[in-house]
């Protein structure tokens, strides 16, 4: 997609908004940008932007206390086909974009933040480097306007307001991005209202395939682009990062187990809340599948289910520990 | 009485971990619990926590924890407790120490050589550096490196306080580390469980065991420390005088270690009384315990530890016979038959002898040994003790807020510790890096200078392991390079340096 192209699906609009086609977040900034990377900066806490139809390139930003980094560079992204990386902006040494992702002249990054104050720490380093800036507006956002204006002058301040009442979000673009920002917006100014853009967040529940899920299982996710499923081992225990909407926790987690070889993985199933126990109920399909159902308790750091079963079977065919076999993992606001 | 905690965090193993301290664990926390809330970090959450004690990851225990959080570790010397020593590293704490030898441990928690290398150097440097060497460079790794070299100095240096079971665990760690840790290492002896089923006659109906029979039990994993060769030895005089009793070895066998069945078999007439149960639950153990008319439970040589299975032998009334030796000889001589450990066959034939034809005697020592358990070893007792120990510590807000801005400071030294640099010039004698490179965890980068590159083959061909040869053997090398020097205005040609990177472990 050009910015031609983009320029076309966003007719502005008489009161001054521009209309994406209510596209989902991730479509409606291709839209705007032409064909982008998402580097999602503000993993752990937040994981997830607001759309899971386009696969962000989490990385970890550093410093962090040791424990803390080593406990999270364990997790896989991608179903657990590609590393956490982490990154640090402070680094003299630091190269931006990453050396991880394949970028080709033609595509915009955009870096997502969980929070107005990260984005405005970060863009000191990131100034002047290309990269649009994304991160969901929090009402009791504390972060210093005047930093803001300094920072944000030379960029673009668009507004993405979700149609169906979700979180909005702030995506700045810098004047002289390699596609160009779209026309129309304004640069960063106090008193200069941001343009509207809506999007349409994919309904209330976040689905998250095999393929997409961030984990610390040792067996990566198989399947193609329709259907992907994942089975948990060698270990006993299973960690998920699992995605916050804006930073926001879930209410309520499903995890769909459409197989597994030893039905007490299923009856003497335990489940953990960032390390701590919580009920679950199975909701059964047969003998060995089912759905587990977890309330998420409250909080405001990020969140890591554990799974742990009584029993690993080994496979003949190809001598792995299987544990259970997971295809999606529901997340209910 | 308020709980002197808002929570206590352990960091142990549980049952069905087998593993005795596992089981220690597990009942001492159930009466802890009693007294303050815990909650307890254990790799296996399907663990079988008392109730009311929450199991959490203790991967994730940075996210639960600060400075403030009082912590126990339960700390032995096999696998089941790596993840423990780790949290002590990470958090500190109170420290319960079960075994005063922890070499076994370090190299199962270790990734590096080099590691362990480094802290067999303290806190005896030079004979530290030879067995080290031995290790490293020749693989040769000897029993005696498992009692000289103990690894407790880091579990020392981060706990706050270290709890052990015996006035000869304290004497010897003191006469080890020194006189300054002395202030922070409290004994409190291993509680005598009360057992579910005391009576002889009700245990050995439940496991089909003859009630006439004299019953002598040994227990646990059968290892060479136990003695059984002395027992076997002993069992047989006493077969050949005639005297019938029926030997019971309540436990697993390591054949590797030692090949109790084999041993057995090969003293004529003595395997056809003999029986091993293998791995028993604990439940099944105290059956055993209640059912036995005397328990044996030698140890030479003893590094210090102390027997779940003798202090429930107490608790049942049961008439022990245990090693004079460390920990065993601190036990008052009414209450169990001591044997030297020097002529001990004839010592134990002879105390056999008279327990085996004397019911009242055996029946005095149980008596006694009850009286004993119940007077000093109760689990309430000790879980009280345990929790006084561990509130002394953290009250002690001046120690613990060193503590904590010494561990900070280490934190920011590791984090900017600028690596050691050094150069040497070979025309001289070769340097020895040893002490200037010593055990610590250090990055370095020395430069060995020779005048030209005949001179450094010259020097290689002479002494083919020249680098390791100058360093200890805790010190583990990254990557050696060749460097230009300035030139040499009497030589007229560049100086050859080898750049050697690495750091310094331990």
């Amino acid at each position: 997609m050009t910015t031609n192209d983009s320029q076309v699906s966003m007719p502005p609009r008489p009161d001054g908004q521009t209309t994406s086609a209510a596209r989902p977040l991730f479509d409606t900034i291709e839209a705007l940008l032409g064909r982008s990377i998402f580097v999602d900066l503000s993993f752990p806490l937040a994981g997830m932007a607001g759309n899971p139809s386009l696969e962000s390139m989490r990385m970890l930003r550093l410093p962090r206390p040791e424990l803390e980094t080593s406990f999270l560079l364990r997790f896989r992204q991608s179903g657990g086909h590609m590393p956490v990386q982490a990154i640090d902006l402070s680094s003299s040494g630091l190269i931006w974009p990453p050396l991880q992702i394949s970028q080709d002249n033609r595509s915009a990054v955009v870096v997502s933040f969980e929070g107005a104050g990260a984005a405005i720490a970060a863009s000191g380093r990131l100034h002047g480097s290309h990269s649009s800036f994304l991160f969901p507006v929090h009402p009791a956002d504390t972060a210093d306007p005047l930093a803001a204006n300094s920072r944000f002058r030379e960029y673009r301040h668009l507004r993405l307001t979700d149609c169906n009442a979700g979180p909005s979000f702030d995506l700045f673009v810098p004047q002289a991005a390699p596609q160009g920002p779209p026309k129309g917006g304004s640069s960063w100014d106090g008193n200069v209202k941001p343009e509207e853009v809506i999007f349409a967040s994919e309904g209330a529940n976040v689905v998250v395939d095999a393929r997409s899920m961030i984990h610390d299982g040792g067996h990566l996710s198989e399947g193609d682009g329709t259907y992907s499923w994942l089975w948990t081992g060698p270990s006993t225990h299973f960690r998920l990062i699992l995605p916050q909407l804006a930073g926001a926790r879930s209410r309520l987690a499903e995890i769909c187990v459409p197989r597994t070889e030893e039905d007490s993985n299923l009856d003497l199933l335990a489940v953990q809340f960032d390390g701590r126990p919580v009920e679950h109920h199975v909701d059964r399909w047969s003998a060995m599948s089912g759905k587990i159902t977890v309330e998420i308790p409250h909080g405001s750091d990020y969140s890591v289910l554990t799974l742990i079963v009584p029993k690993l079977t080994h496979d003949a065919n190809s001598g792995r520990l299987l544990g259970l076999c997971l295809d999606k993992l529901i997340l209910t606001p | 009485v308020p709980a002197p905690f808002h929570e206590l965090s352990w960091f142990t193993p549980l049952p069905p971990a087998r593993n005795g301290i596992a089981d220690y664990a597990g009942m001492l926390l159930h009466e802890a619990v009693k007294l303050t809330p815990c909650v307890c970090y254990c790799e296996n959450p399907l663990a079988g926590a008392p109730e009311g004690v929450e199991v959490r990851d203790p991967s994730q225990a940075f996210r639960h924890l600060t400075d403030q959080s009082p912590i126990l570790h339960q700390i032995g010397n096999n696998r089941d407790h790596v993840f423990t020593l780790d949290a002590l590293r990470h958090f500190g704490g109170v420290t319960s120490l079960h075994d005063l030898s922890l070499l076994y441990l370090h190299e199962l928690g270790s990734s590096r050589l080099a590691d362990l290398c480094g802290r067999m150097q303290a806190p005896a440097p030079a004979m530290g550096a030879i067995y080290a060497r031995h290790w490293k460079e020749a693989g040769i790794k000897t029993a005696a490196n498992y009692v000289l070299f103990d690894m407790a100095a880091e579990v020392l240096s981060r706990s706050l306080s270290v709890i052990v079971h015996s006035q000869y665990a304290r004497k010897k760690l003191i006469a080890v580390h020194g006189e300054a840790i002395a202030s922070r290492i409290a004994v409190i002896p291993h509680f005598a469980k009360k057992l579910a089923v005391t009576t002889s006659r009700q245990a050995r109906r439940e496991l089909g065991i003859d009630p006439g029979v004299i019953l002598i039990l040994t227990s646990g994993f059968a290892s060479k420390a136990k003695r059984f060769d002395w027992l076997i030895e002993a069992l047989h005089h006493l077969r050949q005088r005639g005297r019938r009793f029926r030997w019971v070895h309540a436990g697993e066998e390591r054949p590797a270690e030692y090949a109790l069945t084999q041993a057995v078999h090969s003293s004529p007439g003595l395997s056809e009384h003999w029986e091993l149960t293998g791995y028993l639950t604990d439940d099944r153990l105290d059956r055993y315990i209640a059912a036995a008319d005397i328990v044996v439970n030698l140890r030479f040589p003893s590094v210090g530890e102390s027997s779940g299975t003798l202090a429930r032998a107490f608790s049942a009334g049961r008439c022990c016979i245990v090693s004079d030796t460390a920990a065993y000889a601190e036990i008052p001589r009414d209450v169990v038959v001591h044997v030297p450990v020097f002529d001990s066959v004839g010592a134990l034939v002879r105390a056999l002898d008279h327990l085996l034809c004397d019911k009242s005697l055996r029946d005095t020592f149980g008596g006694r040994a009850r009286q004993y358990a119940r007077r000093f070893l109760s689990l309430e007792t000790i879980a009280r003790s345990y929790v006084d120990v561990v509130a002394a510590s953290y009250l002690d807000s001046k120690q613990r807020a060193a503590l904590a801005a010494g561990r900070r400071k280490l934190r920011e030294l590791e984090t900017a510790a600028h690596p050691i640099r050094l150069d040497f010039d070979m025309d001289e004698e070769l340097p020895d890096l040893s002490t200037s490179l010593g055990p610590g965890k250090s990055d370095f980068q020395f430069t060995l200078w020779f005048s030209s590159a005949e001179h450094f083959a010259a020097l290689a061909v002479q002494k083919p392991a020249l680098i390791n040869s100058i360093v200890g053997p805790h010190v583990e090398i990254d990557n050696v390079i060749f460097v230009s020097g300035p030139g040499d205005s009497v030589r007229g040609h560049r100086r050859l340096g080898v750049r050697v990177a690495g750091r310094a472990c331990g």
